[in-house]
C-alpha cells in the first residue's frame, strides 16, 4: 500500500493554516498535513522529513515565500511547490513560476474557489513522483545517457542536485568526460549518476572536450548498475543509523531550527543548516579558545557556549567525543536554550 | 623522586578567584573601564578580550554576525556583548552550595 503524501503548509497566520490543513486532510488522497508559521521552521521540518508538496504564502515576516521557494528549489529540486497568496499581481505570479513553482493560487474567497483549490492540490499530489528528474519525470539519468548514446547524439548534460552542479560530456553517443565538485572523469561520472533527484538541462555539444573517459558508455552504465546495487545495500544498512535518527528527532523539538554535530575534527552531520562546515569550524574554534581561557581563569570546564544574533540563538556543547550545536529561534532565552540542550544531550547519550 | 609541587593541573573550579563585575574594551582591543579589581583585570582582561574579539570577528567572516557570546564554565559565566567593534564583558562567579 503506498504511503501517504506529506504536505507542508507555511503561513504566518495560524487561523489560515488551520483552515488549509483541515481542507487538505479531507482530500481523497488523505495526505498527512504539517504546518509551519515561519520559513525557518519550515526549512527545519523539510530537513527532518520527506514531503511531497510545499504550500507557502508569499507575504511573511523575516523570510518571505520567495526566499523559501528559492532555498527549497536549490536544496530539494524534486519537491513540488505551490504558492497560495492574496497577491494577484502578475509580476509575483511570473516570478514564482520562474523560480520553478508548480502552482500559483490566489487565496480562495468562496466555496467554489475552495473546492477548486482542493482539486488543484489533489492534482499536484497525483503527479508526485518517487524519483526522476524535473522535465523528464519518468526518466532517470541512466535513461538519459542511454537515450543520448543510442541516438549517437552529442551534447553536454548539466545536472543539478542540492546546489551541486555536474556535467557529462557526450560526443557522438560516447561519454567522453564528466566533472563535478572537484572530481573529473569516471569518478565524477559515477558520482553524478548516483544522484536520484535533481534537475538537468541539455547544453550544446562540445566536441573539442578533452577525453578523460575511455571506457565505452555501455561498460560505464554496467559498472554503474553494479555500483548502484552495492550502494543501495549500504544505504539500507545506514538507514538505521542512530545519529541520523537523532538529528531528525531533534529538529522536531519546538524552537529548534537546526542541529549540527561533529566528532572531533571529523565528519559533520547537520540538519537545517546551509554551509554547515562554517558553523562547525566556528564552533570548534570557540570551544578550543574557551577551554584555554577556562584553564587560565581556573573557572573549570566549559559547559556550553551560547551565541546570539538578531535572528537566531545558537547553543554549543561538548558531549563525550562530539560537540552539538543547536540553532534556535531568536526569541528563545538563554535559560530555555539550556533546557533544550540538556534535553537533546540526554537523548543523545 | 621528582615532585612538581606547583605543576599546573586541571582541577575543580576555584571560583573564589573570579570577581563579579564588568569591563569594556574599545575597537582596538584596549580595556577602557571596569568594575572588577584592577589586578585581576590586568592579569586576565587581555586574554578575555582576545578570545571574544576573535570569536566575533571569526563569526562575522564566516557570515554569522553575532551580537552576544556567553561562555558557561563550572565556576563562572562570562558574557561579551559586541558594541560596534568594541564590547562589554560581564563576569559572574558561580558558587556551588555547600
Amino acid at each position: 500500500m503506498p504511503s501517504k503524501h506529506k504536505v507542508l503548509i507555511v503561513d504566518d497566520e495560524q487561523e489560515l493554516l488551520n483552515l488549509y490543513a483541515e481542507l487538505l486532510r479531507a482530500l481523497p488522497s488523505r495526505p498527512e498535513v504539517h504546518t509551519a508559521t515561519s520559513g525557518a521552521r519550515a526549512l527545519a521540518l523539510l530537513e527532518s522529513d520527506t514531503f511531497s508538496l510545499l504550500l507557502t504564502d508569499l507575504h511573511m515576516p523575516k523570510m518571505d515565500g520567495f526566499q523559501i521557494l528559492l532555498m527549497v528549489r536549490r536544496k530539494y529540486p524534486a519537491l513540488r511547490t505551490a504558492v497560495i497568496t492574496g497577491m494577484a499581481d502578475q509580476e509575483y505570479r511570473t516570478r514564482a513560476y520562474s523560480i520553478g513553482t508548480d502552482l500559483y493560487i490566489e487565496k480562495p474567497q468562496s466555496r467554489p474557489e475552495l473546492m477548486l483549490f482542493a482539486d488543484c492540490i489533489e492534482g499536484l499530489l497525483g503527479q508526485e513522483e518517487k524519483g526522476g528528474f524535473r522535465g523528464v519525470q519518468s526518466k532517470n539519468l541512466v535513461d538519459l545517457v542511454q537515450m543520448e548514446s543510442l541516438s549517437h547524439s552529442s551534447s553536454v548534460l548539466r545536472v543539478l542536485q542540492s546546489g551541486i552542479e555536474g556535467k557529462i560530456w557526450i560526443v557522438e553517443g560516447e561519454v567522453v568526460d564528466a566533472e563535478t565538485d572537484g572530481s573529473t572523469g569516471e569518478p565524477a561520472f559515477q558520482r553524478i549518476m548516483g544522484w536520484r533527484r535533481g534537475s538537468f538541462e541539455i547544453l550544446p555539444a562540445q566536441p573539442e572536450r578533452e577525453r578523460r573517459i575511455t571506457t565505452s558508455t555501455q561498460s560505464l552504465l554496467l559498472d554503474f548498475a553494479q555500483w548502484s546495487d552495492e550502494a543501495r545495500a549500504a544505504a539500507e544498512q545506514d538507514s538505521g543509523d542512530v545519529a541520523e535518527g537523532m538529528l531528525r528527532a531533534v529538529t522536531r523539538i519546538e524552537g529548534v531550527q537546526s542541529v549540527l554535530t561533529r566528532k572531533g575534527r571529523g565528519e559533520i552531520e547537520a540538519w537545517g543548516l546551509e554551509e554547515a562546515d562554517r558553523y562547525a569550524e566556528w564552533g570548534a574554534e570557540l570551544l578550543e579558545a574557551a577551554s584555554e581561557l577556562g584553564e587560565k581563569l581556573s573557572a573549570g570546564a566549559v559547559q556550553r557556549a551560547i551565541a546570539s544574533s538578531a535572528d537566531r540563538r545558537m547553543i554549543l556543547q561538548e558531549e563525550e567525543d562530539r560537540f552539538i550545536l543547536l540553532g534556535l529561534n531568536a526569541e528563545t532565552t538563554n535559560r530555555e536554550a539550556g533546557v533544550i540542550m540538556d534535553h537533546v544531550a540526554r537523548e543523545w547519550t | 623522586m621528582d615532585v612538581k609541587l606547583f605543576a599546573r593541573r586541571s582541577g575543580p573550579a576555584r571560583s573564589f578567584d573570579i570577581p563579579q563585575g564588568a569591563f569594556t574594551y574599545d575597537s582596538a582591543g584596549g580595556i577602557v573601564v571596569g568594575s572588577v579589581p584592577t589586578d585581576w583585570l590586568e592579569a586576565y582582561g587581555p586574554q578575555l578580550v582576545s578570545v571574544f574579539r576573535k570569536a566575533f570577528t571569526s563569526a562575522e567572516q564566516k557570515g554569522l554576525p553575532l551580537a552576544e557570546i556567553a561562555l558557561h564554565y563550572a565556576g563562572a559565566r562570562i558574557t561579551a556583548r559586541d558594541l560596534r567593534g568594541g564590547g562589554i564583558v560581564y563576569v559572574f562567579p558561580v558558587r556551588k552550595q555547600p
